[in-house]
């Protein structure tokens, strides 16, 4: 039986109280009255949990720009993420401090009929506003986790979220401009900028297929109010089913272009191996890859996190979420004797092939000690999460089946 | 109320005539201040270090990097910000700060003082 190396005792939340902390020899960092972290399990995983604008504590990625990562317990509170629990993550180091939505304005130009330049309020009435449920989930999610490791934000599992986003499809904004013959991709951005002359602005690209498709929206609101200012205050590009860099947020600008979109953030950055594995053999380089798309298939136990004491012969509800980019789930199922049998679990009530889907077992540890649970998840598409982790050099799209090591007492 | 720390709406009130008003709201955040330096070192790659990486990021992004990273994964990352990203300095300087940053992050010994 070949699992993943995980320590027990991790991935719970500690508060390390400064005299505490020095008084037991474990820190000679400054004095710090109540510094609290959050321990992810990989070395160098411990994280700070510091307050935001509009944010409860979440752990610190990076302070600039802005990256901040959600407690993964915050993913048993429900199957919506809250606002002020929702994962933060920029690129680029001159962000938007301060946005009037009375005089923001959305252009869309290039290969259009007519120009716009569109208020909020304009935006708002172009028609009936659509609300989507669906998964937002950065690209390296779980980059942390990736052996041999990789370069880039050490993230845990938490640079995901799934909330209601309100606002108009996309399809109906570029209708109201009108699109020429010829239109091949959109691109879009934000306010973010660079310091540096050299660097890449961060502009992203959809095919006009998708971009026409109905899926996309512009929205302004997020479960119900304004999207907090460090998700994208006040308009945010949604692209259900879709990694989240292409979420663009301080949405500002669209263009419609005759070919192929080359700016490094689609050309360079942001790709992923093209293969079915989207994976190489570490240290190795891929011959041909692609843009990041879809979110690949997903599954984690909420209700327990690793570390966790559970009783011998006694019945406890596990509970969990599972997602993917769009193919609806259609089962998914827990295994504690790494992986000869696999139970199943019983679905909650689906409010959306894009969001997070609820699932719930009754599972009876059988014997006492350390108890790998796995669990894993399969869609109506047939795809289904591989038992090992493939490896790309960026980190991207980690899927495999996920372990936790719960101790039965 | 303490999560709306450090946000402020800010509504003015612009008066166009008797009767009509308009509200301009701005919403503005302060962000909290960085608290993490990159550490200190007496290898010429530090100061180069503290002058070119913190101009696009903080030092947190270095600090929670894996401590197992080779010197030659360390320069093809510095390389990346020089010809990638537009840091401005020269192919020694990005090996100093390579050197620096293997040594004081990672595992490689350095050099004796």
């Amino acid at each position: 039986m070949k699992l993943n190396d995980e320590k027990p005792i991790l991935n719970r939340r500690k508060f390390l109280k400064g005299l505490g902390a020095i008084a037991a020899g474990l820190s000679l960092a400054p004095l710090r009255s109540k510094a609290a972290v959050e321990t992810l399990n990989f070395g160098n995983g411990t994280r700070q949990l510091v307050t935001y604008p509009q944010k409860r504590p979440l752990m610190l990625i990076t302070a600039r720009p802005p990256h901040l990562e959600t407690p993964f317990s915050t993913f048993n509170e429900g199957l919506i993420t809250p606002n002020d629990a929702f994962f933060v993550r920029y690129h680029l180091t001159n962000i938007p401090t301060s946005i009037n939505a009375e005089t923001y304005r959305l252009k869309i130009g290039g290969l259009v009929n007519k120009a716009l330049s569109l208020s909020i309020e304009e935006l708002k009435k172009l028609g009936e506003p659509v609300d989507v449920i669906a998964v937002n989930q950065c690209a390296g999610n779980s980059r942390g986790f990736s052996l041999p490791r990789v370069f880039g934000a050490q993230l845990g599992n938490g640079s995901m979220g799934n909330a209601q986003w309100t606002g108009i499809p996309l399809k109906t904004v570029l209708q109201k401009a009108g699109i020429k013959v010829g239109a091949k991709q959109v691109t879009f951005r934000g306010l973010d900028n660079a310091v540096l002359p050299g660097t890449p602005n961060f502009v992203k690209a959809l095919d006009i297929d998708h971009a026409l498709s109905g899926e996309p929206l512009i929205a302004w609101a997020m479960n119900g109010s304004d999207i907090p200012f460090l998700n994208g205050y006040p308009i945010k590009l949604i692209v259900p089913g879709y990694f989240g860099t292409y979420w663009i947020k301080h949405l500002s600008e669209i263009e419609v272009i005759d070919h192929d979109f080359d700016g490094f953030f689609m050309k360079t950055a942001y790709r992923l191996p093209d293969n079915d594995c989207l994976c190489v053999v570490p240290g190795n380089v891929a011959d041909k890859t692609k843009p990041i798309g879809s979110l690949k298939i997903r599954s984690f136990i909420t209700s327990l996190q690793g570390g966790a004491e559970v009783q011998q012969g006694k019945a406890i509800l596990l509970r969990g979420i599972a997602f993917d980019g769009g193919g609806y789930i259609s089962a998914v199922e827990i295994s504690d004797d790494g992986g000869q049998h696999w139970q199943a679990s019983s679905l909650d009530k689906t409010v959306g092939k894009y969001s997070f889907q609820g699932w719930q077992v009754n599972w009876t540890p059988k014997e006492k000690g350390v108890v790998a649970l796995q669990v894993r998840a399969r869609n109506r598409l047939g795809e289904q999460q591989p038992s090992v982790s493939s490896w790309n050099t960026s980190g991207y799209a980690r899927h495999a089946v996920e372990t936790i090591s719960v101790i039965v007492v | 109320m303490k999560y709306l720390t450090g946000i402020q709406k800010v509504v003015g009130v612009i008066f166009l005539s008797a009767s009509s008003l308009v509200f301009a709201e701005t919403l503005t955040i302060k962000l909290p201040a960085e608290t993490t330096r990159l550490r200190v070192s007496n290898m010429p790659g530090y100061h180069l270090a503290v002058q070119n990486c913190l101009i696009c990021h903080s030092a947190d992004y270095i600090e929670y990097q894996p401590s197992d990273m080779q010197e030659k994964q360390w320069l093809a990352e510095v390389s990346k910000m020089q010809h990638a990203f537009g840091a401005v300095m020269s192919d020694n300087e990005a090996k100093a700060i390579a050197a620096y940053l293997a040594v004081t992050y990672g595992n490689k010994v350095g050099p004796s003082q």
